[in-house]
Parts: structure tokens; sequence; C-alpha cells
């Protein structure tokens, strides 16, 4: 059925499928900017832990697990953090919605926002504990915690906005 | 509705989430080598950095732009709103810098008039290339900048960051015309300083939190709140008297610093090139930028 298609459909089916990772690099380089804002920089929300949730649920094929790694590596490159450490924490958030991604499918938006929040503070003790082994040191707790909140916050904005995107996403099938 | 087609599909299908499964599995691992391998053989690792950052800081320098524009239009209408509060401050504090430029001129003179008695052996002339911020590189475990001068500008591993209000930190890591510099504020940073009054050497250790520690004060050595606290020059990478913050608070032994530069300000910042011996670099670093650029120095600094 995909044999009668121009070449320019193709790209543009290409570049739906591809928007969940675009997503997920935009909001890296995003959190990156300088923007002069007091105290934003050690609570930018971790806008990627959105990305991998919320794709994780409603469409895993998009964001497979190779390119959950890079997002992850990309981050920590940019942001200076241990490498690894986010495509660690990033891999499991994903192994884990994928496995439970039967409980929020097709239900209200409170229980998948739940979810999000019970994974965030997972993600937060284990990104932790990783850094704090890493430095060899208790790393001070306060952003970490301040950081997590924020990322549960903003998570219906996102997600709305990742609705609408789906929709322009064609089904495999 | 589409059970049919998840019938057909399911076999293909669940091949594929198993071969997801022991890809994710492989990926995990793979993070967590990295992790050890960073740990254990750190330079390995900071190629890696340097590299993808190389390629990125284009972008952030392009992204960077419109949103420093957007700061500027704040802080610019932020202040049209104190204009004469501004007005009659400024006029109060220079009325009071005059008397202290008095005093500081006489001082001057007689410091040099000293300096010529004891025949006094000058601090090295230092240079410094000036770069733009193109990233405040967010999260909570490291507090780190991106400016948008490298190796190719004479930025080398180990100068001191400076701006108009103070030290900012150090460069930790070069790329050709990017680097990274390590904030006064993170976990890693250590900075020999001293209390300008006392003369009390110290180390300015950062935590992560907002207001980094004083650490291995003498046992004599006291601070008291509003102390001034300045690099020492120990250890002969930073120059000596780059003023650092005051003391904020002082409790049973754990002296706080609150810190002249405000991180959030940062827009453009300068690289100090300490004209002596660099103990990141093969060879010590010339007093000028252009000679540090002569292809065997870049040669000696990237092996």
């Amino acid at each position: 059925m995909n044999e009668h298609q121009s070449p320019f459909a193709i790209a543009d089916t290409i570049a739906r499928n591809l928007l969940p990772l675009l997503f997920a690099i935009g909001f890296v380089v995003l959190g990156s900017l300088p923007y002069q804002i007091p105290m934003l920089g050690p609570v930018f929300p971790t806008m990627t832990l959105v990305v991998v949730y919320f794709w994780s649920i409603c469409r895993p094929e998009l964001l497979p697990p190779a390119a959950v790694f890079l997002v992850g590596f990309f981050q920590d490159v940019l942001s200076g953090a241990p490498l690894g450490l986010s495509s660690f924490v990033l891999l499991l958030v994903q192994w884990l919605a994928v496995h439970q991604r039967r409980v929020f499918i097709g239900k209200a938006f409170w229980i998948s926002w739940a979810g999000f929040g019970l994974i965030a503070i997972g993600a937060a003790i284990v990104s932790w504990g990783i850094a704090s082994i890493y430095h060899g040191t208790l790393v001070a707790a306060g952003a970490v915690f301040t950081q997590l909140l924020i990322t549960i916050a903003i998570y219906p904005a996102i997600s709305w906005m990742f609705s609408a995107a789906e929709k322009i996403i064609p089904h495999h099938e | 509705m589409r059970s049919t087609g998840d019938r057909v599909a399911r076999i293909p299908l669940s091949f594929k989430v198993a071969g997801q499964r022991v890809t994710l599995m492989i990926l995990l691992v793979l993070s967590a080598a990295f992790l050890i391998i960073g740990k254990a053989n750190p330079p390995l690792m900071e190629g890696l950095r340097t590299t993808v950052i190389e390629g990125t800081s284009p972008v952030l320098e392009v992204l960077s732009r419109p949103v420093s524009a957007l700061n500027y239009l704040v802080t610019e209408s932020r202040n049209l709103l104190t204009l004469h509060e501004e007005n009659r401050r400024l006029k109060e504090e220079n009325a009071h810098l005059q008397q202290w430029q008095m005093v500081a001129r006489r001082l001057e003179q007689e410091a040099s008039g000293f300096r010529d008695l004891l025949n006094i052996k000058d601090d090295p002339k230092s240079s410094f290339t000036s770069a733009r911020v193109i990233g405040d590189t967010g999260g909570p475990f490291v507090h780190t900048l991106l400016m948008n001068a490298g190796h190719s500008d004479g930025v080398r591993k180990g100068q001191a960051v400076v701006n108009g209000d103070g030290l900012i930190g150090r460069v930790v890591e070069t790329g050709t015309g990017s680097s990274r510099i390590i904030l006064l504020t993170d976990l890693n940073s250590r900075v020999p300083v001293l209390i300008e009054k006392s003369r009390y050497r110290a180390a300015l250790t950062g935590d992560n939190t907002e207001y980094p520690q004083l650490s291995y004060l003498p046992l004599n050595g006291k601070a008291t709140l509003g102390d001034r606290i300045v690099t020492s020059g120990h250890g002969g990478l930073l120059p000596p008297g780059l003023p650092v913050g005051v003391v904020r608070s002082v409790e049973a032994g754990n002296v706080r610093v609150q810190l002249y530069v405000d991180r959030d300000q940062v827009e453009f910042v300068s690289a100090i090139n300490f004209d002596r011996f660099h103990p990141f670099d093969d060879q010590p670093i010339n007093s000028t930028v252009e000679q540090t650029k002569s292809p065997t120095d870049e040669k000696g600094a990237k092996s």
C-alpha cells in the first residue's frame, strides 16, 4: 500500500515518526541555554523524563531504547554530568513505563500523571544515588527535590502538547 | 476493532518487543559501563564530550542570542521603572567613590615607592580571552557554563574565568571553539583563597549549594561576617587578588561565602591567561594570544 507514495510523502512520514526524538533533543538544547533567570539553572525541569515516559506509554515504537540512550548521552554531554547517568535513568524509566503501560493506557489523565509522579520520584532518587556514588560524597539534595517538583508540575502541559503531536503521527499497521 | 490486524501482527510484534528488551538491557549495561569508565579514566570521556559539544556549540550560540536579547529587554524595562531611584543612588555612590579614588591614588604612589625601594619581583603579566556564555547547562548535579571560545582562542584548561564582578570559576574542558567553565559552587570546585583583611589562607570548596564553604582554615584563623575573600594565587594557577565574595555565615567552624558573581547575570566572561608554567599543559603559556596559536603549542596542549 506504500508503494505509490511520492518521495515527499515518504519524507513527511519519516519526519512525523521522528517527532518524539526531535522533541527530546530539542528539550535538551533548550534546557542548556543561559536564561539568566535567578536560580533556574540547577532546577530546570528534566523534560527528557516527560518525553520518555509519555512516548513509552503512548507509542513505544516511536522511541526505541537506542534513541533513549542517545538522548541521555546528549544530555549528559551538554550538562557536564557523569556520562551514562541520564542514559541509565531514562532507560530504566522506559523499561518501567513500557511494562506498566496497560495500567495507564486509556485511563483518566490523573492516573498517568500520578504514574509519572511516582516514576519521577524514583528517577530522582536513582540519579541522586548514582551521582553521590560517582562523586564519593552525598550530593546536596535540595536542588534535586525542587527540580522533581517542577518536573511533575509541568507534566500536564507537556503531555497535552505531546497528545496533540501524537495525532499527526501515522500508525504502523 | 483492530483485532484481526493485531492477530496478524502478533508474531513479528512480539519478536520485535523481545528484541527491544534485549537492546534495552544491553544499553543499560553500556550506560553503567560509561559511568565506570568515566570515573576510572576521565580523559577518555572528556575527548568524547568535547567532540559532541564542538558540534552543538554553533546551535547553542545561535539560540542563546534571542534569549539574551529578551533578557536585555526585560532588564531595560525594569531599569526604566527605577531610573530616578537609581540615579539618586549612583550620585551618592559617586561622591563616596571619589573620596576613595583620592585615597587609592595616594596609596598607589606609596606602594610603588615601596616596591622600588625593596626591588620586589612583579607579578607576571596576564592577558585574557573574552567570550559569550552560550550555555548554562542545567541540572542539580553539576554547576557549569559553556562559553564560545576554546583552544584556538588561547583558552586553556585550568585558567581562571572572571567577569566585572569577580571570579566565576575555572576552565575544565576546552574544545577548539568552546570551553566548559566549572563554577565555584560546583561540587568539584576547589580554589585557593585568603581572607583579605586577616590574610588567613583557605580553600573555597563548592558543594552544589548556592554558598560555597571555606575549608582548611587554620585552627587559629577566624572569619567574621562581611570579610572579603580574594584568590590567594597559591599553586600559581590563578592570579592573586581576584575578588571572590564575602563571608555570609559563620556557624561552628562552617564558614559560607556569598559570591560576588551572580550566575544568572553572567553574559560575557574572560578567561585569564596567567603567565606561569601551566600544570595541565606541556609547556608554559606565552603572554599573548597570538603566540599561543602557534602550531607547536596546539600540538603540545592537545597531547
